[in-house]
């Protein structure tokens, strides 16, 4: 059976039900004590406390700029880049004048054939080696023995 | 029921008011207590339940619209957490030493007599029989005298349930206890309506 929509709260009364509702009171000093813990306990400023302190610190923030730009001295005076490194780096020593260089055998200027000569003899015995290469083939058919053919 | 808390005292108490808060407490604190009691049948338990029904309520007091009675809300958390526990099957630990005197169910504290003792005994035990939603729908109607309507909005389920959840505990609970007096007669055969 299913109890519709239309009955009112009345109908379900009744008073052998209703005295669950009897009993189950706090003792006063249960209650107290329940009282002040709970109405103690600071959760719920919680939030509203933190927002105050992000307002504070945005303010000050917001203060700490203002007076920087306020307080910052009138017209920057140019610093060139050569300035600033001097200041960084401090004076640079002077340089000592080139040593002169010691005394050795003087040679005369090669004349451009010279140099030819000298690069064709180092160029000399890499063509040899590859002329020996392409030549090796012919040398080995020529040394294989020859077939005799019996007839 | 008691007097319903003004909902300027909740929004004085959202703003952090001191004093509102800990009239809001005040002012409330039974009920909550007593429903908490009702459902765990224990006072550390409900304790346990009236702090955190409280820690949730106060700590979400800026979003609250004003929509009904402020108590129905207190009601609805601390519900929804016994239900959580019941639902968890959460075992209740042994009663603490010190708390051994004040354990004492609902019914032992209003019982007339030995027969009246046995009577509540056995109704108490027939609703904690019930199902969660069912019984939480029997103790915030019978005990706390809340309205189907409200008792729908705690419990988040339409009246229309509701009721049928009460009148089915109804008959459950009645058959349940006669049943469990007859077993357990004192000074005699247990009669037909006993009960009452």
């Amino acid at each position: 059976m299913t109890f519709t929509n239309e009955a009112t709260d009345a109908d379900l009364r009744d008073p052998v039900l209703e005295r669950l509702g009897e009993g189950a009171d706090p003792s006063p000093l249960r209650r107290q004590a329940l009282v002040d813990r709970i109405a103690h306990v600071p959760a719920a400023e919680a939030p509203r406390r933190r927002v105050g302190v992000w307002w504070v610190a945005a303010a000050l923030a917001a203060a700490a700029v203002v007076a920087g730009v306020v307080l910052w001295p009138g017209e920057p005076e140019p610093i060139s880049p050569t300035a600033l490194l001097g200041d960084l780096l401090g004076p640079l020593p002077t340089l000592a004048a080139p040593a002169p260089a010691p005394p050795g055998p003087e040679q005369s200027p090669s004349p451009m054939s010279d140099v030819l000569a000298a690069v064709w003899k180092d160029l000399g015995d890499p063509l040899a080696i590859v002329a020996q290469t392409i030549d090796l083939p012919r040398v080995l058919i020529d040394d294989e023995p020859e077939v005799i053919e019996e007839n | 029921m008691t007097e319903a808390l003004p909902w300027d005292t909740v929004r004085l108490a959202a703003r952090g008011d001191p004093a509102a808060r800990r009239d809001l407490v005040e002012q409330t604190i039974d009920e909550v207590w007593r429903l908490a009691m009702r459902l765990t049948r224990r006072s550390d338990e409900a304790d346990m339940v009236t702090q955190e029904t409280y820690a949730r309520a106060l700590a979400a007091l800026d979003g609250l619209k004003p929509n009904g009675r402020f108590e129905g809300y207190l009601a609805r958390i601390a519900t929804n957490l016994v239900l959580e526990r019941w639902r968890k099957k959460r075992p209740t630990g042994p009663v603490p030493a010190h708390l051994a005197d004040e354990q004492a169910e609902p019914w032992q504290q209003v019982a007339r007599d030995e027969d009246d003792r046995r009577r509540l005994s056995a109704l108490w035990q027939a609703v904690g029989e019930l199902d969660p939603k069912p019984r939480a729908a029997v103790l915030l109607f019978y005990a706390q005298g809340e309205s189907c309507e409200a008792i729908g909005r705690i419990l988040d389920a339409p009246a229309g349930t509701v009721k049928t959840w009460l009148h089915r505990s109804r008959n459950q609970i009645r058959r349940r206890a006669e049943s469990l007096l007859a077993e357990q007669p004192a000074g005699g055969v247990a009669r037909s309506g006993d009960l009452t």
